[in-house]
């Protein structure tokens, strides 16, 4: 390997180290920052109330309110009405994207259930008080279902079972005639007896009754039916649809004042059998299951009707950038955080019986969904009826401006140097996160080094309203950058021209300079020639002890025209 | 080699008493709680984290340490005067330092696979898990090494000194940042290679 | 195989700007002793630690023993031995350590040699290289370097140091290391009477260039130093080529001349001088005529100021 290879070795090994501890220190400069500016965010931007929230038949039409407690022990006024109507009320915290710039905290927790072990196990449900389990066995493709019986006052197991299902039944062991599933979306209930899942092969619903020994086929999407169920984030459930902590969406039913008690009665599920009840709880979700697609699409699954039918779409929440329509709908990957809380109408079907969901009859009300924005900045909810259709809209807002703006306006300084801080990248991430910000995840483009995604400039690359903003503001958001780069390699082009690199070499330095901005300054000066230089006898100017020839002028050291004769005509 | 090797051991043998102490005073600790943990509140878990931070400084300390002392003291000057050459000096180098972070990791992954295991999920087996924060972990003392290996090439001990220290502390960080996925792995091993790449360009090239 | 052990070729080396050697075209045959001298500063460790591999030429090339100086393989560095100018051994390191090092690393070691001459200089092998003595240290060098039974032996000044009896002690070794067959010895010194008793060739530094690369008699032979006596006012010049110092005073003029030749004899004799003898010049005093910074610059006492300057 020649000198120069070597050196060209050495000047990339140096480059991606400047690189690393670079990035490394303007996120932590950006964090600081940003951790400043999210500390500055109005408590509105945390809330959004919807009272009605519209799914109560016989409540007037919904709307946002404004955020307020409401106590459970504070009577009505004199004016007021002595129940409460339903309300959707969504609340998040601060930490929410914080926590997101941690990412070895995001693995730990994220990788706990569901966990793949080495076995190609995928766990599901873990019963802390009976250390039982439920798994997908990727190998056989088939659910296991495993109890433990313990003796009372010892802990040591005295009996283990496990139970194996597949598409054609339900064994004890593990049998190729139960079929298997690939790829399986499960549902995770309460009920850890009664599971369900969608196998994204077969493109099937299945039911698995471990307490009846059964398995049931349900709905199946035919061939042409591009709807496509997807996995969250963080587990693979269908009805796991909080993809991230920090983010609660409640569905409070209507109340009555209780001058007895002093207290707000819920309507809540009542012991009689007369009338139904309001709950949002997914028990009953076995009945209806809240089928998230990958375009952002929500659908309701009729266990009973095996039908598959509109039901929302997560709602695509307000950026920085004017335009947004508001009825755009977001895909799972353009949100940072979201939630679909379904709601029923349940009813007793026969007094005294228990509270398992067959002893009910569930109508289907609606739903709510609620979604972070992708830099975390804003938040909308949405309602809908059991048809689909959007019932009411809900931003966070403050004093009417989006929060996306209240933020960096209410915190001007902070927001302005956190821009700085982002045009320190090197104008080549600049521009990819510009044009590449869709495809990185939200959560991880909080703690992305290189390319960010939730930048101001990967704000302006997702945005998908009028491209006349888009050619404006793009110059601006990368303009301190290119700048930045220009001025560095206008002085890396004159110090090699100093220290007698070639043409060849000038040339790469100055367009990496330009690309890559000041990391790449950074590397030059760290592996720049440092030989001291010698003037050269023929041009005068300061020339390469190393080389052969003057990097100026071309010639070399012995030059007998210049050399001196051997007398002197003196004073 | 075997000699280069012992050599740089003995020079530093500091480091790798230290280490060894504190890896057999946790294989001790360790043991003690696969029998007696349930009695008393763990030790190691708490003890393996404090000295988690500690323990980088060292290995990069170790790296900056062996490059200040050659420059210094001349060892290299006089060991390339012998039937050795340039590479096998760096290789012994290097390879002494990357046994002070495989013994010196020996607490902290004790530390880890304590902490894992005590997750309230206690019939997963964690194999995985532990594989997943024990890799990231144990290559992160390994660049935290390599980059003492870059401040420390200087014959100003406060440069050394300093320069290790700030990139240390800069370091670290990257896995709080990045988490135990593939990213990490992916900068990690090539932040290594590529310090080790730089590290013997300046040693190749330099002047004894 | 070349017959050269070493073998310079336009070597230029530049330190901060300075250029140190300028063109140094060396060749050293196998067998010889070669005494190379100059005065402080003029670049003979600088040669030496190029063609050991531990400093970068700037320019040229340099041969050891048929390998390129700055990647000698080991094969190549374990028939070298080395004592440097300073004596650079680890300083925190004892004695024995330091002879365990060389042992373990050396691929000829000589253990009963090596211990003969630690008896021989007596030094104490648990004591630590920083408290020995210059000169103990210098020993300690010397053995090493010499229990390696190396091929070719390059001395930086080795005797800096020494008491007389150690010198003496180090040039009988020296004698002793020369007697066996294919051995080659590069040093440097201070102390020419070592040089003229060991050396064969003699290389002489001078502003960076080598002014003299020939054997030790050759260069008695060719640099004549005279002492001319004219009758009448001597020539304002002389028209002799390379002369290498040349005074004044009165009717006497000394002239030291480089490669002396019948044809500069015959340009002298036309000026018939009365008198011309030849003053014998030992090495020291060769070293200073070519070396000392009147040597290219005739000067006339009498009127006090430069004549000419070759």
């Amino acid at each position: 390997m020649n000198a120069r290879m070597k050196n060209l070795i050495n000047v990339i090994a140096t480059g991606f180290i400047v690189l690393v501890l670079l990035s490394l220190v303007l996120f932590c400069g950006r964090l600081f920052f940003w951790a400043h500016l999210i500390g500055n965010m109005p408590e509105d931007s945390l809330r959004v109330i919807i009272r009605p929230s519209g799914l109560v038949p016989g409540e007037p039409a919904s709307q946002q309110t404004k955020p307020q407690n409401l106590s459970a022990s504070e009577p009505p006024g004199p004016n007021e009405p002595n129940f409460r109507y339903s309300q959707v009320y969504v609340s998040r915290n601060r930490e929410i994207i914080i926590g997101s710039a941690i990412g070895a905290l995001w693995d730990i927790t994220a990788e706990v259930i569901p966990y793949r072990d080495a076995n190609e196990r995928v766990y599901y449900w873990y019963g802390s008080k009976s250390d039982s389990y439920i798994c997908l066995d990727k190998r056989s493709g088939l659910i296991i279902r495993n109890y433990k019986s313990f003796k009372p006052y010892d802990k040591s197991v005295y009996r283990e079972t496990e139970f194996y299902a597949g598409p054609n039944g339900i064994s004890e062991k593990a049998e190729p005639s139960l079929g298997r599933f690939y790829d399986p979306i499960v549902t995770e209930g309460r009920d850890p007896n009664r599971i369900g899942l969608y196998d994204k092969n077969t493109r099937r619903f299945y039911f698995i009754d471990f307490a009846g020994g059964s398995v049931s086929k349900g709905f199946q999407l035919a061939q042409g039916d591009n709807r496509e169920p997807i996995a969250d984030y963080s587990v693979a459930g269908i009805e796991k649809w909080s993809n991230n902590k920090g983010l609660n969406v409640s569905w409070i039913g209507p109340e009555v004042w209780n001058a007895e008690k002093g207290e707000w009665e819920k309507q809540w599920l009542s012991r009689t059998s007369k009338g139904y009840g309001f709950v949002d709880w997914w028990d009953f979700s076995h009945t209806f299951i809240p089928v998230l697609d990958k375009t952002g699409r929500i659908h309701i699954y009729n266990t009973k009707e095996q039908s598959l039918s509109p039901a929302g779409y997560l709602p695509m929440p307000q950026s920085l950038f004017t335009g947004e329509r508001q009825n755009d709908v977001a895909m799972p990957g353009d949100v940072l955080a979201y939630e679909i809380v379904p709601v029923y109408a349940i009813k007793r079907l026969s007094a005294g019986s228990g509270n398992s969901p067959d002893n009910f009859d569930v109508k289907y009300l609606g739903m709510c969904v609620a979604c972070v924005s992708r830099e975390g900045t804003s938040m909308t909810v949405v309602v809908f009826d059991p048809n689909g259709r959007r019932i009411c809209r809900g931003d966070t807002t403050s004093d009417g401006i989006s929060t996306a703006k209240t933020m960096y306006s209410d915190a001007p300084l902070a927001g302005t140097i956190l821009f700085l801080f982002e045009n320190l990248q090197p104008p080549v991430f600049e521009v990819a996160s510009f044009l590449c910000g869709d495809y990185f995840e939200p959560s991880p483009g909080h703690r992305a080094l290189f390319i960010l995604p939730n930048s101001f400039v990967g704000m302006l690359g997702r945005f998908k309203g009028l491209q006349y903003d888009r050619e404006v503001f793009f110059p601006i958001l990368i303009g301190p950058s290119l700048i930045l780069s220009i001025w560095l390699a206008l002085r890396v082009r004159k110090d090699a021209t100093i220290v007698g690199l070639s043409s060849m070499a000038k040339k790469w330095w100055t367009i990496g300079t330009i690309a890559f901005g000041l990391p790449a300054y950074i590397t030059y000066r760290l592996t720049r020639p440092k030989e001291t230089l010698v003037t050269c006898q023929n041009c005068g100017q300061l020339r390469r002890p190393d080389m052969e020839t003057c990097h100026r002028c071309g010639s070399k050291w012995e030059m007998p025209e210049l050399t001196p004769p051997n007398w002197r005509i003196c004073d | 080699m075997f000699t280069l090797i012992i050599r740089e051991i003995e020079d530093n043998r500091v480091f790798f008493i230290a280490a060894v102490l504190l890896a057999v005073v946790f294989g001790v600790l360790f043991v003690y709680e696969q029998f007696y943990g349930e009695k008393y509140e763990s030790v190691i878990i708490p003890f393996g984290f404090a000295i988690s931070i500690p323990m980088a400084m060292a290995f990069c300390a170790m790296g900056a340490t062996q490059m200040y002392w050659d420059k210094t003291k001349k060892i290299s000057a006089l060991l390339a005067t012998l039937a050795v050459n340039r590479g096998q000096i760096f290789t012994a180098r290097v390879i002494a330092g990357f046994l002070l972070v495989l013994i010196g990791f020996i607490p902290i992954a004790g530390a880890i696979i304590s902490a894992v295991s005590k997750l309230n999920v206690s019939f997963l087996p964690h194999h995985g898990l532990y594989y997943e924060i024990l890799i990231p972990s144990l290559l992160l003392g390994f660049a935290c090494y390599c980059i003492g290996l870059q401040a420390g090439w200087t014959s100003n001990r406060v440069t050394a000194i300093l320069g290790a220290l700030g990139l240390n502390v800069i370091l670290i960080p990257v896995i709080i940042i990045k988490g135990f996925g593939l990213e990490i792995y992916a900068i990690l091993i090539f932040l290594i290679a590529a310090c080790l790449i730089r590290a013997w360009y300046k040693f190749s090239t330099a002047a004894f | 195989m070349s017959e050269y052990v070493i073998q310079t070729e336009n070597l230029v080396k530049y330190f901060d700007g300075r250029r140190v050697l300028d063109g140094i075209d060396l060749k050293v045959p196998e067998g010889c002793i070669y005494g190379l001298l100059g005065r402080n500063g003029a670049g003979k460790t600088t040669i030496i630690r190029i063609l050991l591999g531990l400093e970068p030429a700037t320019r040229g090339r340099a041969v050891v023993l048929g390998a390129s100086s700055w990647q000698l393989p080991v094969s190549v560095l374990g028939q070298i031995g080395y004592v440097a100018e300073g004596h650079n051994l680890i300083p925190n390191y004892n004695v024995s350590r330091v002879a365990d090092l060389y042992r373990n690393l050396s691929a000829n070691w000589n253990e009963q040699f090596f211990r003969r001459l630690m008896e021989t200089f007596k030094l104490p092998v648990e004591r630590k290289v920083s408290q020995l003595s210059r000169g103990m240290r210098a020993q300690l060098n010397l053995s090493l370097a010499m229990a390696t039974e190396p091929k070719l032996l390059i001395l930086d000044d080795p005797t800096l140091g020494l008491d007389t009896v150690a010198r003496r002690q180090f040039l009988e070794l020296a004698v002793e290391l020369i007697s066996r067959d294919g051995r080659t010895i590069l040093f440097s010194s201070h102390i020419l009477s070592d040089v003229e008793r060991l050396a064969d060739r003699i290389g002489i530094l001078r502003a960076g260039k080598l002014v003299v690369d020939c054997e030790l008699e050759e260069l008695k032979k060719r640099a004549r130093k005279l002492r001319l006596i004219f009758d009448g006012q001597p020539p304002r010049e002389l028209p002799i080529t390379e002369i290498m110092a040349e005074t004044r005073q009165g009717r006497e003029i000394i002239l030291t001349v480089a490669n002396w030749n019948e044809s500069k004899q015959t340009i002298l004799n036309v000026f018939k001088p009365a008198s011309c003898t030849e003053i014998p010049m030992t090495l020291e005093e060769l070293f200073i005529e070519c070396t000392s910074s009147g040597a290219d610059a005739a000067v006339d006492y009498e009127q006090g100021e430069p004549i000419c300057s070759r």
